[in-house]
């Protein structure tokens, strides 16, 4: 094989992942325990995925002795002719697999070529469905684009009707950004951030800056620049005021209450700028605080916020001990607002432990509070984090469902910045189902809200979004500009994380389009901003970069 | 963490057991889910009226795909044989092609060649006369003179004449079609001879000759000719069905769902209802005995053991094993898909309840995406508990027979024909609707 040849089976192994997904894991299962007739149905991407899916299958059958028979089918005309090749096919005794591969994505050009091919083949196959069953004593496997399964059940029921298995293989190598963004319950405030003018607070502060004895004005007037900067997104100004408020309420000896809410806020920025550490430090400090003065409720948001600071850095099970901690003492005070984001705090944690079942419990839980306390903010956070469970567990439909019930509370609320992120995820979710156009849909009008509301980090993510359903789509030149256009803003208001996917990103596309000296840079880039933030997947970049770099060695 | 090779051999065992065919008389996996309390059972009804019609009658038998007819026909054959009756099987497919249009000359034809072999393979066939095949061919060669011997030989080379060569089928229906009446007479002997034989061979004692022709409802064409072959299959049973009828013998042709929306006149045709799990009322309480029946089936094809390690628990009843049971539609085939991926993806045993989400989450995607227009007359269907067709043309009765064959549609008798939508995507049907109108203007006043 030629170098070029094996270094994209390579890349196509790496962008799959086949062993790491338990979809192909249970095609393997399958064969494994499988005897006699089968009738599988392989959905993927596109010609590669199914290349790629062929060639692993084959080795897989090769160990037991196996092998995998294929009826070729490159053109549309050879699919119409596939029924009379089926019937016809003698395959040798040692025949594991009769593989049956035509794929086009339905954006390819042409798609209505191969759909009506597919529709004429299988509607004659439908009606050898019992001679089929009687011929092979084998699995046979039908591979196609995600469209297949309609065509199938629409024009070939008899022998839909007997389909042993329907696997879907996408690729696993996915652009890191298309996260889904937690609807509610992320970090807490003492109090609502302050939507005021950040500038006009800081002209007042510096009024006051020369004035001996006004420290605690200056302080609060520093707070509340702190908050409006937080408002607009801009993290670093936000640390910037809020780290001066601090010193200067505990250089004042200011009232512990007064401390404790800079403390929060600190923490948040903090957490937003990837700091998560300091984050930590200062959450910690808070509930000390809080302790000391008796205030339980500043306890409870302090311990709130000290799990997310660790379910940031990727220890989901002692961010539950926080939280629940915290779920305690909100219960023992009748806080039921904050008992509502605590459950939404563990059901996010519950669902990064890959416990989705748990995870469910606590959004519904956290729903029937926030609608029993008249908190339609709450009820619409509570229903997109539903979705993002369901989403979690692979029910993409019923995700869709909770994220259009969030959607048309926040726009019955006016909650625009929510509305932005129900859309955002509604994209996540119809890209996850395969519907790459429908997603870049929703992602549009999420990029017209975030814009509209200056809501500068949900802007940094729509277009890391936008980037990967280009990428999806194979247009990688248009994937980076949207991932070049993310970074700008995430460095701007000191996302680390957001611009450590950007670059990452930006790397899996430039290796798409072959340019692997700028992959490399690029990811070398997005390494060092994910282990500055202790970002867990800065090991699985690890790895990939070292393979990069060992193959751009290799040729 | 990877399987012991003990836990290995319990998966494969378990996969095995959930292999989706028609099982035999005697199967150890076999459950009589259409026999619990409160369902009606198409298969007594069919044994009923064949016991209470003297000598002969015509019966028509049916289900959607996956309904399990033909394991069903067994166990009509073995209940029948019980009572002493010679029950024989013939599988249409054998000598019909389902892609291309039937005509009531190819009918009578099959209907006796498969008479024939099906007296052959029950040692009946000896009877010191010929087969219908070599009868036919001196029929076609010689009595009317139309066909030249050269072209048909009899036995095998006839058979795959039929099911295989489109103009020699073609050319026995114009050459037959004016001479139906003496056709039928021909084949209406050959049964009369085979009763008699096996009369002869059995005895005047026993209660009568059934014979169990299967497969037919197959024939619906492909897609450059569905609606010829439709026409033709509408055809044959609104026209001919008195030619059907078959002296001395009860006639148990099984027939395609749809007939009884297009053709309402015709006799009653006995439908494999969907296993009812819940009552037809608004809140779908449940209905225990169909439960039991499902129950049943999961515990049968585990065997006590493997449910115990498998479930975590004692069966029939078990929390997990209910959560697939709960979404099957009571269709065997959706709870075995179910059952199967639910034992491809456990990877620890007992199986956890994510495991047990991922399995219907997998097989509710096959039912995915529904089409708008889809989604509301599903909807519809679900308010209203019935077909709601909106006409018999044959656009509507397509598109509901796609429904019931695909169990987007489930079809349920207990005295009166209801239906509903399948538990998988009621779900989806509710969100597609409900957000089509929120997106409909309201209309114009």
């Amino acid at each position: 094989m030629s170098n070029e040849a094996q270094l994209r089976w390579e890349d196509l192994a790496r962008r799959y992942d086949l062993p790491s997904q338990p979809e192909w894991q249970k095609l393997l299962t399958l064969f494994d325990l499988a005897e006699g007739f089968s009738l599988l149905v392989l959905l993927v991407l596109d010609a590669d995925g199914a290349a790629l899916c062929r060639r692993e299958l084959e080795k897989h059958l090769q160990r037991e002795g196996n092998q995998l028979v294929s009826i070729e089918l490159p053109t549309p005309d050879d699919l119409r002719q596939l029924p009379a090749r089926l019937l016809a096919a003698q395959p040798p005794p040692n025949t594991g697999c009769l593989w049956m591969s035509a794929v086009e994505p339905d954006y390819g050009k042409a798609y209505p070529e191969w759909r009506e091919a597919w529709r004429e083949a299988l509607a004659r196959l439908n009606s050898q469905r019992n001679p089929i069953r009687r011929q092979f004593d084998l699995s046979l496997v039908f591979v196609g684009a995600s469209w297949l399964q309609e065509v199938m059940r629409e024009t070939a029921p008899d022998l839909w009707s007997v389909r042993t298995l329907v696997v879907r293989i996408e690729p696993a190598l996915r652009p890191a950004a298309e996260r889904q963004v937690p609807e509610a319950g992320r970090f807490e405030f003492t109090e609502e951030p302050g939507g005021g003018d950040p500038f006009f607070a800081l002209q007042e502060a510096e009024k006051l800056r020369s004035l001996p004895g006004k420290e605690l004005a200056l302080a609060r007037l520093l707070h509340r620049a702190g908050e409006g900067f937080a408002g607009r997104d801009d993290w670093r100004a936000a640390d910037k005021a809020f780290t001066e408020a601090l010193e200067l309420k505990q250089r004042a000896s200011a009232q512990a209450a007064s401390v404790l809410a800079t403390l929060l806020n600190l923490a948040w920025a903090c957490q937003i700028l990837g700091q998560s550490r300091r984050s930590i430090n200062h959450a910690q400090e808070a509930v000390k605080l809080a302790r000391e003065i008796g205030d339980r409720r500043g306890e409870a948001a302090a311990l709130s916020n000290l799990g997310l600071a660790y379910y940031s850095l990727g220890d989901a099970r002692k961010a539950i001990e926080f939280y629940e901690q915290a779920l305690a003492i909100r219960r023992e005070i009748g806080d039921r607002r904050g008992e509502g984001i605590t459950f939404s705090n563990l059901g996010l944690a519950y669902t990064a432990l890959g416990e989705a079942r748990k995870a469910i419990v606590c959004h519904e839980r956290a729903l029937v509070i926030a609608r029993k306390i008249g908190n339609r903010r709450g009820e619409g956070g509570a229903l997109g984090n539903l979705g993002l469970a369901y989403a979690d567990l692979g029910d993409l439909r019923k995700a869709i469902e909770f994220y259009e019930q969030a959607l048309a509370i926040r726009r019955e609320i006016g909650d625009r910045r929510g509305e932005g992120n129900a859309l955002g995820n509604l994209g996540l979710a119809y890209a996850a189902l395969g519907d790459v156009r429908r997603a870049i849909e929703f992602y549009e009008q999420a990029l017209v809200i975030t814009c509209k509301t200056g809501d500068r980090l949900g802007e940094g993510t729509t277009l890391g979004n936008l980037g990967s359903a280009y990428y999806r789509l194979g247009d990688a030149p248009k994937a980076i500009k949207f991932y070049m256009q993310q970074l700008a803003i995430t460095h701007e208001i000191g996302d680390r994380r957001g611009e450590a996917n950007s670059l990452w990103n930006s790397a899996l596309a430039l290796q798409m389009l072959g340019d692997q000296a700028q992959a490399i840079a690029r990811a070398e880039a997005a390494l060092r901003n994910y282990e500055a933030i202790e970002d867990p997947h800065a090991a699985k970049v690890r790895a990939q970069l070292a393979e990069w770099r060992k193959a751009g060695a290799g040729s | 963490m990877a399987f012991t090779p003990d836990e290995r051999q319990l998966q494969k065992r378990l996969f095995q057991c959930l292999a989706d065919e028609a099982l035999k008389p005697g199967s150890k996996f076999y459950e009589p889910i259409y026999e619990h309390a409160g369902s009606e059972d198409p298969v007594v009804l069919m044994r009923v009226l064949i016991e209470l019609t003297a000598t002969e009658s015509i019966q028509m038998f049916s289900g959607f795909r996956g309904s399990g007819k033909t394991t069903e026909l067994f166990r009509l054959k073995k209940s029948l044989e019980a009572e002493g009756y010679v029950v024989l099987y013939g599988d249409a497919l054998e000598y019909l092609n389902p892609a291309q249009e039937i005509d009531i000359s190819d009918l009578l034809i099959v209907l006796a060649g498969t008479f024939s072999d099906a007296l052959e393979a029950e040692g009946l066939g000896d009877i010191g006369r010929d087969d219908y095949w070599t009868r036919l061919k001196n029929y076609l060669t010689t009595t009317t003179v139309m066909v030249d011997e050269a072209d048909v030989k009899a036995g095998v080379d006839l058979k795959l004449k039929l099911k295989t060569t489109p103009t020699f089928r073609q050319m026995l229906q114009e050459k037959l079609a004016n001479r139906i009446g003496e056709l039928k007479r021909e084949v209406d002997r050959f049964f009369e001879d085979g009763v008699k034989a096996i009369r002869a061979k059995r005895g005047a004692k026993f209660p009568g000759v059934v014979f169990l022709f299967d497969q037919m409802e197959q024939i619906r064409g492909t897609l450059s000719n569905e609606k010829s072959v439709i026409d033709s299959v509408v055809r044959l049973f609104s026209q001919h069905l008195k030619l059907m009828e078959i002296p001395y013998v009860h006639m148990v042709y099984t027939v395609p769902p749809w007939l009884k929306f297009v053709v309402p006149g015709l006799a009653r045709i006995q439908i494999l209802p969907s296993v009812r799990q819940w009552k037809n009322d608004a809140k779908r309480t449940d209905y225990p005995a169909g439960w039991t029946a499902l129950r049943s089936l999961v515990h049968r094809r585990f065997g006590d053991v493997d449910f115990q390690r498998f479930f975590g628990g004692p069966g029939p009843k078990h929390p997990l094993a209910d959560r697939l049971i709960a979404v099957c539609g009571g269709h065997f085939r959706d709870l075995l898909r179910l059952l199967r991926e639910a034992v491809l993806r456990v990877q620890t045993l007992p199986v956890t309840e994510e495991i047990i989400q991922s399995a219907i989450v997998a097989v509710r995607s096959n039912y995915l995406p529904i089409a708008i227009d889809d989604a509301k007359w599903l909807d519809q269907i679900e308010r209203v508990r019935e077909a709601a067709l909106p006409s018999t043309g044959e656009k509507d009765v397509n598109r509901l027979t796609r429904f019931l064959d695909t169990h987007f549609v489930l079809y349920f008798a207990n005295g009166k024909e209801w239906y509903d939508i399948h538990p998988l995507i009621r779900e989806e049907v509710a969100a597609i609707v409900k957000r089509e109108a929120a997106n409909t203007p309201p209309a114009k006043a």
